[in-house]
């Protein structure tokens, strides 16, 4: 009798990159450490979320 | 709160509205408002920053993750979506801006928005704006 053929083991999931986050800022809850954080560049064409709603036309 | 509050906290896009949103977020930390962070602004949120500014996953999730766990901040998930399909039309296509309308006339909340237009529209059913 033939042996079962061994189950191929899931493809592991790759390691995300570490990301610590910007530093925390003294006396304040970890949420505000985010302020500013997200450094728009020239290439970001949608500035405004409010442009975002209308050219999807909704959401 | 609406999305553009969380956004132009997040981003560096304007500082003025950025220092407007630290304050809100500030007050609801020292227990003088409570902020009410619907489900569906986190998704718009997640999509903007997502697609619009291309920020990865692991870059947006610990910034969701700490503005829930910040105190005065309150996820909402229920909705009445008979009030957002009043609000909702040809007219006015926008989706998030319909659902905010409807959350805050159904909770008689404040609204935090930097949208002007949306802050106008909300007065007309008596929806008093945060700024």
């Amino acid at each position: 009798m033939a042996k079962p053929k061994k189950k191929e083991e899931p493809e592991r999931k790759k390691e995300e990159p570490a990301f610590v986050g910007p530093p925390l800022r003294p006396g304040l809850p970890a949420f505000f450490r985010w302020k500013g954080y997200f450094k728009v560049g020239p290439g970001d064409v949608v500035k405004d979320i409010e442009k975002f709603r209308k050219r999807r036309g909704g959401m | 709160m609406d999305t553009n509050v969380l956004i132009s906290f997040a981003l560096d896009r304007d500082p003025k509205q950025q220092d407007l949103a630290e304050e809100l977020f500030l007050r609801a930390r020292n227990g003088e408002i409570v902020v009410a962070l619907p489900q569906f602004i986190i998704f718009e949120a997640i999509y903007a920053l997502r697609t619009f500014y291309n920020f990865l996953p692991h870059e947006i999730t610990p910034m969701i993750r700490e503005a829930f766990a910040l105190p005065g901040v309150t996820v909402i998930d229920d909705f009445d979506w008979a009030l957002f399909f009043d609000h909702w039309s040809d007219l006015r296509r926008a989706v998030g801006d319909a659902a905010v309308l409807a959350l805050a006339i159904d909770k008689h909340y404040v609204l935090a928005t930097f949208d002007r237009k949306l802050a106008n529209r909300a007065r007309t059913f008596g929806v008093a704006p945060y700024w």
